[in-house]
């Protein structure tokens, strides 16, 4: 067991579209595993692409952003990280 | 893997039908399943002196949260001898007979009870969905949306990408256990499908369409566990023996998500190996999550598996029939009660006592050592809890 830190970028092990949701998650959306560059592996909902099975690649770049969630049952916005396909012009 | 210093034998199976049953209560299908795992041994149900039970989400769905176990058993005849409540979401029924089985091999006692039952169709089916949704880590994964559906997707779909698995071999897998299910009367789903119903069905999550998936169910399933040298003395059942029950908790940072490990420490105890498994109850609580599970057990190299099912290896005339009572999918998956029903399959069919699925033996007229895999939940990136169970004759 060791600390590491973590980057915002990885690589999309794989993923897949949802025409059917989870409570609170009207379908359909996107939803993945990437591998961050430091080896962990995160459960994400993904991002900044169309809604398609076909929008994705598995191998491709992706990048970590923070972005609502979901309403909660007040109507607030929970706040949480998603995924996105890594953008060209992002320094890494 | 050490093994357990005293032989550790199944004598009785009963299960409840799995399916929707709004008329009936746990209590109903626990009582049951016990009492046809009670007459199937043809024991004294005075001799069971200790009981594990299985129920994942009862505290959810009808507010049973607390001493579960000693409410529905109570309701089934038992009182005062020891009963432990067993969860582990979808491994559940599995770790209850594991639990019974490290008793008596401790030699604490003879007989035990293990029984699985789960209550989902109620009025209000949208609390069972959300219960169902804490078989995750609900802070991390229910949280952003995680569902097993797209859980069993994201896993098919690097297979594919990896080893040419097919939307059509996920069907052929489905459509095989389907038929299989239509032919056991304990199945939620007695209805044969063809591989283009399913493929046309409605889609879920690519690849997965409607009818390769499993719903909620109702049902129950026990098992009269014993010291396997008292067995012949108080029932006239063949004995089938527990050569290996294993159990694990998932893995995140390692090649293997802890299903190879537990695998291998189950053939370690029962002191076999996965070429010689010749009939196969596996998890597939989306039908072609069994190509999965069948490379993980080690019975065959991943890039083999579509040619296989091509070839109808896993059917019940097949060189390794899997999932024979209908799998998860087509069989129903009411969660606590699973890992037991697999067992009951895997008893009957070894016994010779499958009816029209009735699978051979390699070697003599019914199987002669049959295996069952069970996972339960899910904790970021691997399965929660994971079983692995080797049963033998004689």
């Amino acid at each position: 067991m060791k600390e590491i830190k973590l980057g915002p970028y990885g690589v999309l092990e794989t993923f897949t579209m949802m025409q059917v949701g989870a409570s609170d998650f009207p379908p359909p959306y996107l939803m993945g595993y990437v591998r961050t560059r430091e080896g962990a592996l995160v459960f994400t909902l993904i991002t900044g692409c169309e809604v398609r099975d076909d929008a994705l690649e598995i191998g491709q770049e992706m990048e970590l952003i923070i972005d609502k969630i979901k309403k909660d049952r007040q109507g607030n916005n929970l706040v949480g990280w998603k995924f996105r396909p890594r953008r060209e012009t992002t320094a890494s | 893997m050490k093994k357990l210093t005293r032989d550790v034998c199944i004598i009785g199976v009963g299960m409840h039908k799995f399916g929707k049953f709004f008329d009936k209560s746990l209590k109903d299908l626990t009582r049951e399943a016990v009492w046809n795992a009670i007459h199937d041994a043809g024991i004294d149900a005075s001799l069971i002196e200790s009981a594990y039970f299985s129920n994942v989400l009862a505290g959810l769905v009808t507010g049973q949260e607390a001493i579960r176990g000693q409410v529905f058993l109570r309701d089934a005849g038992f009182e005062g001898i020891p009963i432990v409540n067993v969860e582990g979401a979808c491994a559940s029924g599995t770790i209850a007979l594991r639990e019974g089985m490290l008793a008596i091999a401790a030699g604490l006692y003879d007989v035990v009870l293990a029984v699985g039952a789960e209550k989902l169709y109620l009025d209000d089916t949208a609390r069972s969905i959300e219960a169902m949704s804490t078989n995750t880590d609900v802070e991390l994964m229910g949280g952003l949306g995680f569902q097993f559906t797209g859980s069993y997707a994201m896993t098919l779909r690097k297979y594919m990408k990896e080893f040419g698995w097919t939307q059509e071999h996920f069907a052929k897998v489905a459509a095989k256990n389907k038929y299989n299910g239509s032919l056991n009367p304990y199945a939620q789903y007695q209805k044969p499908m063809s591989v283009e119903e399913i493929l046309g069905s409605r889609l879920i999550s690519w690849p997965l369409t409607l009818y390769m998936c499993s719903t909620m169910a109702d049902g129950a399933a026990a098992a009269i566990v014993c010291g396997k040298e008292v067995a012949d003395s108080i029932s006239t059942k063949q004995a089938i023996v527990v050569a290996a029950c294993c159990l694990r908790s998932g893995e995140v940072t390692g090649d293997d998500d802890g299903q190879r490990h537990v695998a291998r420490d189950a053939y370690e105890m029962a002191a076999l190996g996965p070429d010689e498994v010749e009939v196969a109850e596996v998890h597939d609580a989306m039908a072609p999550g069994e190509m999965v599970r069948i490379e993980k057990l080690g019975f065959c190299k991943a890039e083999e598996v579509g040619r296989r099912v091509d070839e109808g290896y896993y059917t019940l005339t097949g060189k390794l029939p899997v999932n024979p009572s209908g799998g998860l999918a087509a069989r129903g998956h009411p969660i606590g009660a699973t890992g037991l029903a697999q067992i009951a399959e895997l008893v009957w069919q070894m016994r010779g006592e499958a009816g029209p699925r009735q699978v051979k033996g390699r070697n003599s007229r019914y199987p002669t050592i049959g295996l069952a895999q069970n996972t339960g939940g899910y904790v970021e990136g691997s399965p929660a809890a994971l079983t692995v169970t080797v049963l033998k004759t004689g």
